[in-house]
C-alpha cells in the first residue's frame, strides 16, 4: 500500500517541501530509501526499524520502498526520520485516517522510539509558514525555538507513540503555546566599561563604531588592554530588534549552535574566532553548506584579536562580506547565501616584537620584518576599515587610580540614541546604519557646509586621504553627528571622524 | 666621451680599485699611453697592473663603449667618471673615491653646497620632528640635502626637501637599475621629477650587498661640506658616517637626544667625545658652514589659536603629553580633544606621535 507524507528540508536558509512517500509490497523482505539521500538519510533506514520495533509497532515485513521527493534536491541530516516512520506505519496500516495529511512533520528518531531535536527548525517553520503550511509536528525539545513563530500551530512531541497517538485521535495534545520575545540586556556576562581606566581615544572610537556599525581596527603593544576593550563591546551594543534577533536565530539554527532552551538568541552575537581558524570555518561551507563565523557574528561582532596572524587566504575572504554584507557559498551541490552583517572588531600590534612606537620597550625589529609585518594587511582590507586607533600601555598611576570611569551603561545610552536616529533614517531601505551606507546616501545624508568642505580638502592634501578614504570620513561624521543629535555634519564632527584615520601607521 | 675617461670607465667596469688606479696613473701622465706603449713589462707596475692594462688592451674599447652606453641609456644613467668635469672636487679629496658615479638627474648638484643628513631606520618621533624642522630649515636657505634613501630619518629627508620644493641627493649602495629599499622607488622618482639627483659607484645590475653600505657612507659625507646626525644607535651605521665625515675632516654636527633613549646612545656618545659638534639650531649649522642665508620666507600658515588650543599649547610647553594626560588635565570630552587636536595637527601646532602622544611644534 502506498503513503505520503509531507516534511521540509533546508537549502541554505530556505526551506523546501519534501514529500516522503512509502510503499510496502509484496515480495521477498526488503527496505530501500530513493530520492538522492546523502549518507545521515540512509543510516536512518536502521533507526526507524529500531524505533518502530520498540515502540511496540510491527515493522512489515514486505518489500518496502521509500522515496523522497522531489529527487533532484539532495536531502541532507536526520530531519526526516520522523515522517520515514510515519509513512511506513501508514503504508501498513497502523496509523488510521487522514490527519496525516494536514501535518509537515519533522523529527530525529531514537532506536527507543523517542523523538530528538533537530537543527534548523526555525528557519524550517518561516518559510513553511511563507509556504502557506500551518500544522507541524516538531520534536519536544525545539518547541522554544518554534514558540517564538506567529500564525502556526506546532505539536511538539517526545516519542513515535505519541505522534502515531496524535495522528490516530487516540490522545489529545496542546499545541504549543506563543512566547512574547523581550529583548534582553546583552551585558551579563561581558566587561564592563567602568572597568577600563585611561584609553579615552580608544573609548570614544568604540563609541562611534558601535553606534554606526563601523568596523574598528586597533594598533598597539601587548598588554595595552586591546583584547579587554573588544570584550566590553557587547555591553554597549544597542538592543536587538524582533527582526534581528529572528534572523540571528535562524543562522545559528542551521548551525546547531541554538540554546535550545531559550530557543532564541537574544543577545547580539560576539564571535571571536582564533587566528587559526579555516577559511570554510570563517566564510560557512563544507558537506553541507553550513554557515561560518561571519554568518553567526552577523547583527553582532566579529573580533578578530591579533589581525595579521590570520592568514592572507582567511583575511581576503572577509573582503566580499565586509562590502556586501552577505556571504555567497557555491559549492557542487548548489549555492547558499547567507547574511554576513557583521562590525568588524580587529586588534593587532606594530610589528612582530609587538613593540614599535612604544615608550616603555625598545622594538626589536628591523624596519623591513615591520614592513612585512605591515604588509600582511592588503590595502583593499585596510580600505575597509573606517577606524583605525592607537592603544597605547596606560601607566601604573592610572591603572591604580581609583577615578571613576564611565560604565557601559551611560555610554550604551548614547549608542541607542545615535542608533534611533539612524533606524528612523534608514527606514524602506534595507540598511541600518551609517556604516553602510551607499554613496548615493552619502551625498543625500551627508551635506557638508563650505566649512567642513574647506577643512576636508585641507586634510586631503595634508594627510593624502584617497577617494575612498573621504567616504569613510564622511560616514564617520555622520555617526559623529548623530551621536551629537545634530541634524548637520559640522567642521568639528569632520575634524574628529580625521582624528581616527591613524595614517602614520601605515606609511612608515 | 673622450678616450681618457672611457678608460677609467672600463677600469670601473672591471672593479679597479683607487689604489691600483693611482700606481697606473701616477706612471703613465697620459693615460691614453697605455693603450699604446710598447713595452709595458718595462714600466715598472705590480704584476696585477700589468695583468690589468693587458686585458685593457685586448679589448675592443669601441665596441666596449657602444655596450655601455647602450646600457646606460636603456636605463637613463649618465656615468661621470674621475675626469669629467662634472666630478666634484670635493670627493677628489678622499682617500678612496669612486672613479666613476653613475647618475641620473641634475648631475650639477654634485658640486653645489650641501649637507648631509643622516640617521636611524627607527626614528623616535622626537627625531622624526627634529629632523623635519632641520631639513626644511637648511635647505630653505638654499643647500642641497643628501642622504642615502634608506627607512627612517633618510626618507624623512628626500620627503620633507620635496615638499617644500628643494633639491636633494640620494647616495645608493648598488646599482641604479633597482632601487634598495624597494618601498622607496617611487620616493626616487619622485626626487628625480623634482630636478635632484641619485648617485651610486655602483654600476647597473649590482646588488647592494651588506658591505657597501657602509662603504656607500663615505660617499655621503664626503659629498656634503658638513654631515648633521638626528639619531643614531650605539653601533649603527650611522656612526660609520659620522668617522668618515671625521676622516675627510667635513664639519660634524649632532643632535642631542634624550639619555634613556636608545636611538641617541650613539649621538649621545659622540657627543660626550667631542661635545664642539652639539648642534640644537640650523642656524649654527648654517654658521659654521658660512652659508648666507637667503631670507627664509615664512610659510607658517599657522592659524589663530582659539581658547581651548591655547591651554592645550600651554599644557605641552613642558613637554609632550599622551591624550589621556591632555583630556584630565583639561576636564574636556575626548570628543571634543580630538577636534581639537586634529585640527591643531592640521595647521601644524602640534604633533601626533607614537603612542597617542601629542608634541608642541
Amino acid at each position: 500500500m502506498f503513503s505520503k507524507i509531507s516534511s521540509f528540508g533546508l537549502s541554505g536558509l530556505k526551506g523546501f517541501r519534501v514529500d516522503v512517500e512509502a510503499d510496502t509490497s509484496l515480495g521477498l523482505p526488503k527496505y530501500e530509501i530513493v530520492g538522492l539521500p546523502d549518507a545521515s538519510v540512509k543510516e536512518s533506514k536502521e533507526r526507524v526499524r529500531s524505533a518502530i520495533k520498540n515502540s511496540g509497532f510491527k515493522f512489515p515485513t514486505n518489500h518496502i520502498t521509500i522515496n523522497l521527493a522531489p529527487a533532484s534536491i539532495k536531502k541532507v541530516g536526520p530531519n526526516f526520520d520522523l515522517p520515514i516512520a510515519i509513512s511506513i506505519l501508514q503504508s501498513s496500516n497502523q496509523i488510521t485516517g487522514k490527519k496525516c495529511q494536514d501535518f509537515i512533520i519533522i523529527g530525529e528518531l531514537g532506536l527507543d522510539g523517542n523523538i530528538k531535536a533537530v537543527n534548523g527548525i526555525l528557519p524550517t517553520l518561516i518559510s513553511a509558514r511563507g509556504d502557506g503550511y500551518t500544522k507541524f509536528i516538531i520534536p519536544e525539545p525545539n518547541k522554544n525555538e518554534a514558540s517564538f513563530i506567529e500564525g502556526i500551530e506546532v505539536y511538539a512531541l517526545s516519542s513515535l507513540m505519541e505522534v502515531v497517538g496524535l495522528l490516530n485521535g487516540s490522545i489529545e495534545f496542546k499545541c504549543v503555546e506563543k512566547s512574547i520575545w523581550k529583548g534582553e540586556p546583552s551585558d551579563k556576562i561581558s566587561e564592563d566599561f567602568a572597568r577600563v581606566k585611561g584609553q579615552r581615544v580608544a573609548k570614544r572610537a568604540i563609541e562611534i563604531a558601535v553606534s554606526g556599525g563601523h568596523n574598528i581596527l586597533m594598533v598597539g603593544p601587548p598588554g595595552a588592554g586591546k583584547t579587554m576593550i573588544a570584550k566590553c563591546i557587547p555591553s554597549i551594543m544597542p538592543d536587538l530588534t524582533f527582526e534581528e534577533a529572528l534572523e540571528i536565530t535562524k543562522i545559528h539554527s542551521i548551525a546547531g549552535e541554538l540554546d535550545l532552551k531559550k530557543g532564541v538568541v537574544s543577545t547580539r552575537p560576539f564571535r571571536s574566532p582564533h587566528h587559526t581558524a579555516s577559511v570554510v570555518s570563517l566564510t560557512g561551507g563544507g558537506k553541507d553548506a553550513k554557515p561560518g563565523e561571519v554568518s553567526l557574528a552577523s547583527n553582532g561582532v566579529l573580533f578578530l584579536d591579533e589581525l595579521p596572524e590570520y592568514s592572507r587566504s582567511n583575511l581576503e575572504t572577509l573582503r566580499q562580506p565586509l562590502e556586501d554584507g552577505v556571504i555567497t557559498i557555491s559549492r557542487a551541490s548548489g549555492s547558499y547565501e547567507y547574511p554576513a552583517n557583521f562590525m568588524l572588531v580587529a586588534s593587532m600590534n606594530p610589528c612582530p616584537c609587538g613593540y614599535y612606537g612604544s615608550s616603555v620597550h625598545e622594538c626589536t625589529c628591523s624596519p623591513s620584518q615591520i614592513q612585512n609585518y605591515l604588509k600582511r594587511l592588503s590595502g583593499p582590507l585596510l580600505d575597509r576599515i573606517d577606524l583605525k586607533i592607537d592603544v597605547e600601555q596606560v601607566d601604573f598611576l592610572e591603572l591604580s587610580s581609583n577615578t571613576l570611569e564611565e560604565s557601559s551603561e551611560e555610554i550604551k545610552k548614547r549608542v541607542d540614541k545615535a542608533r534611533a536616529i539612524q533606524i528612523e533614517r534608514f527606514k524602506n531601505t534595507g540598511i541600518h546604519t551609517n556604516s553602510k551606507m551607499t554613496s548615493k546616501m552619502i551625498s543625500e545624508f551627508c551635506k557638508l557646509d563650505s566649512e567642513s568642505e574647506e577643512l576636508i580638502k585641507f586634510a586631503f592634501e595634508k594627510f593624502n586621504i584617497s577617494a575612498r578614504g573621504y567616504n569613510r570620513i564622511l560616514k564617520v561624521a555622520r555617526t559623529i553627528a548623530d551621536l551629537d543629535g545634530a541634524e548637520n555634519i559640522s567642521s568639528n564632527h569632520i575634524a574628529e571622524a580625521i582624528a581616527y584615520r591613524n595614517i602614520d601607521k601605515f606609511s612608515l | 666621451m673622450n678616450k681618457k675617461e672611457l678608460i677609467v670607465l672600463w677600469f670601473g667596469y672591471n672593479d679597479l680599485t683607487f689604489s691600483k688606479f693611482e700606481q697606473i696613473f701616477s706612471k703613465f701622465n697620459d693615460l691614453e699611453d697605455i693603450l699604446t706603449i710598447k713595452n709595458i713589462k718595462n714600466a715598472d707596475c705590480d704584476k696585477s697592473i700589468v695583468e690589468i692594462i693587458k686585458k685593457l688592451r685586448s679589448e675592443n674599447l669601441d665596441k666596449f663603449e657602444k655596450k655601455v652606453m647602450a646600457e646606460m641609456d636603456k636605463y637613463k644613467i649618465l656615468p661621470v667618471t674621475y675626469f669629467s668635469n662634472a666630478y666634484p672636487e670635493k670627493l677628489k679629496n678622499i682617500s678612496d673615491p669612486p672613479l666613476v658615479l653613475y647618475t641620473k638627474g641634475d648631475v650639477t648638484l654634485l658640486s653645489k653646497d650641501s649637507i648631509s643628513i643622516v640617521g636611524t631606520r627607527k626614528p623616535t618621533t622626537y627625531g622624526r620632528i627634529v629632523c623635519e624642522n632641520f631639513t626644511k630649515e637648511l635647505s630653505r636657505a638654499g643647500l642641497v640635502t643628501i642622504s642615502g634613501l634608506a627607512y627612517g630619518i633618510d626618507t624623512i629627508v628626500a620627503q620633507k626637501t620635496l615638499e617644500i620644493d628643494g633639491k636633494t641627493i640620494a647616495v645608493l649602495a648598488g646599482g641604479l637599475d633597482s632601487i634598495y629599499p624597494p618601498q622607496n622607488t617611487g620616493l626616487a622618482n619622485k626626487i628625480i621629477e623634482n630636478g635632484g639627483l641619485l648617485v651610486t659607484e655602483y654600476k647597473p645590475g649590482h646588488k647592494p650587498l651588506q658591505f657597501q653600505f657602509i662603504r656607500r657612507n663615505r660617499i655621503v659625507s664626503a659629498l656634503g661640506l658638513g654631515t648633521l646626525i638626528v639619531e643614531a644607535g650605539k653601533s649603527s651605521g650611522t656612526m660609520s658616517t659620522a668617522n668618515f665625515t671625521l676622516e675627510q675632516s667635513r664639519e660634524l654636527f649632532v643632535i642631542p637626544g634624550n639619555i634613556t633613549s636608545p636611538q641617541s646612545e650613539g649621538t649621545n656618545a659622540l657627543i660626550d667625545q667631542m661635545p664642539d659638534i652639539f648642534t640644537v639650531s640650523p642656524s649654527r649649522i648654517l654658521y659654521k658652514l658660512n652659508i648666507k642665508v637667503q631670507k627664509p620666507n615664512e610659510e607658517k600658515s599657522k592659524q589663530q589659536a582659539d581658547l581651548v588650543q591655547s591651554k592645550i599649547l600651554e599644557i605641552l610647553e613642558d613637554g609632550e603629553k599622551t591624550f589621556d594626560e591632555v583630556c584630565d588635565l583639561l576636564n574636556i570630552s575626548a570628543s571634543m580633544l580630538s577636534t581639537k587636536l586634529i585640527t591643531m595637527e592640521m595647521f601644524g601646532l602640534v604633533k601626533k606621535g607614537d603612542g597617542n602622544k601629542y608634541y608642541k611644534l
